[in-house]
């Protein structure tokens, strides 16, 4: 893929991404004032995983980049308004969380169940994989969210 | 003022309520309306802590588990423990960030004890900002995106976003009729994917309608909840949400297999 292909693509997974974002917020009753800034940093978040990936990171190191970027910019506008840094990073955070690969984790526990264990070990190790893939994801999705607020209170607290 | 609590003369505690019992019951509201509307254990923990200097307590032990707070205040050689199980309501931003705005005034000096319980009760009545129908096409909306991101073609998401929607709406009425949880989840899993399969009569991606329609279901906060407790050593609180998040992925894997099976798609 081309320079320009992979931006016009990245552009587009980020407007989506921006959308998806919007609506989690409004159901998570997210004030009207963070709306824009939560769209902006969930397309920009989720914009910057299928970049990394594209450079020949893995899914799950991509996912601590794109957190690191939501949790910089949660801080940042946290600082600014006063509030806790949740506000800004818990909407852009749901699209990077890995709802299929843990579902596909389950559902192929579960069609295991039903075959003779010599047709069940593929579908156990597609389960596997998916299930590792997912678990690593959310821990590092929710490391790298919480990480800049930390170092930040704690330099502060340094000063 | 009872026997054991005779007047005192430190002169951070010239603001304090009557008892320690009362000051027990606001530490509890105050815990369980950051608890039920989706904060973390060490989130709640640290909040309770902020707030002992200004009721004039000298420790306060807490253990905040994923729906229970057990709390002990001591002043001097007195001891008060409340167990109190916090009903989860479900995410609410808001509530969230005007509690934490309060316990900042709190902390200033700026709110009595008694005016905090006030505001607090407020709080706890507040309104969404959305009405309910905004908030049930926000889900369409946000899932017809995410069928999108996974290559559907516009039908796949025209589909997705309706079923997307309904199925909120329905999450929304049982909720409010306090079924349990995982029945919540397989009913409202079972209904968007047998609307999603739809798709399999316009558009040439319909797995992608299937995979996006069920993401209103994904334990989005629980799961980041779960993981941010694990890691600042919660670690039950963390597990008891993992384990519930599981569950959900369970009832979601179960509605979806069903309408695999009845469409015959494979994703």
């Amino acid at each position: 893929m081309s320079g320009v292909e992979l931006a016009v693509s990245l552009a587009q997974k980020g407007c989506w991404a921006a959308v998806a974002t919007l609506g989690f917020s409004i159901l998570f009753n997210v004030p009207k004032y963070a709306l824009p800034y939560c769209a902006l940093i969930g397309g920009f978040g989720y914009a910057l995983r299928p970049a990394l990936m594209s450079g020949g990171l893995g899914m799950v190191s991509a996912t601590l980049g794109a957190a690191l970027l939501v949790g910089v910019l949660a801080t940042i506008l946290a600082r600014r308004h006063e509030v806790s840094g949740t506000l800004f990073a818990v909407g852009p955070a749901i699209p990077l969380v890995p709802g299929s690969y843990a579902y596909k984790a389950v559902m192929g526990i579960v069609m295991a169940a039903e075959l003779p264990p010599e047709r069940s070990a593929e579908l156990l190790l597609v389960a596997f994989d998916s299930g590792i893939k997912a678990a690593l994801t959310i821990l590092f999705l929710s490391f790298g969210i919480a990480l800049p607020d930390l170092l930040w209170s704690a330099l502060r607290r340094g000063d | 003022m009872n026997a054991l609590d005779p007047p005192v003369d430190s002169p951070s505690t010239t603001s304090e309520p009557a008892s320690l019992s009362d000051m027990v019951d606001l530490l509890v509201q105050t815990g369980s309306l950051l608890l039920q509307h989706g904060a973390d254990a060490g989130r709640v923990e640290s909040s309770l802590q902020q707030m002992a200097p200004g009721l004039g307590i000298d420790r306060i032990d807490a253990i905040v588990m994923s729906k229970t707070i057990l709390l002990t205040a001591t002043r001097r050689d007195v001891h008060h423990t409340r167990v109190a199980r916090v009903p989860i309501v479900g995410v609410n931003m808001n509530s969230l960030n005007e509690v934490e705005q309060l316990l900042g005034l709190f902390r200033q000096g700026r709110a009595t004890p008694e005016q905090m319980a006030a505001i607090l009760d407020r709080i706890a009545a507040l309104p969404h900002h959305y009405p309910r129908g905004m908030t049930v096409a926000a889900v369409g909306l946000a899932c017809a995106a995410f069928c999108r991101l996974f290559g559907g073609d516009w039908a796949a998401v025209a589909v997705t976003g309706g079923a997307a929607a309904v199925a909120a709406w329905v999450r929304m009425e049982l909720n409010r009729r306090q079924v349990n949880y995982f029945l919540v989840v397989l009913i409202t899993g079972l209904v968007a994917s047998l609307l999603a399969g739809n798709a399999l009569w316009f558009s040439q991606t319909p797995q992608s309608a299937l995979t996006a329609a069920v993401l209103l279901l994904v334990p989005g906060v629980p799961l980041i909840n779960a993981s941010v407790d694990i890691l600042r050593g919660h670690i039950s609180a963390g597990l008891a949400r993992a384990t519930a998040s599981l569950v959900v992925f369970l009832g979601i894997a179960l509605g979806l297999g069903f309408a695999l099976r009845l469409f015959q798609v494979r994703l």
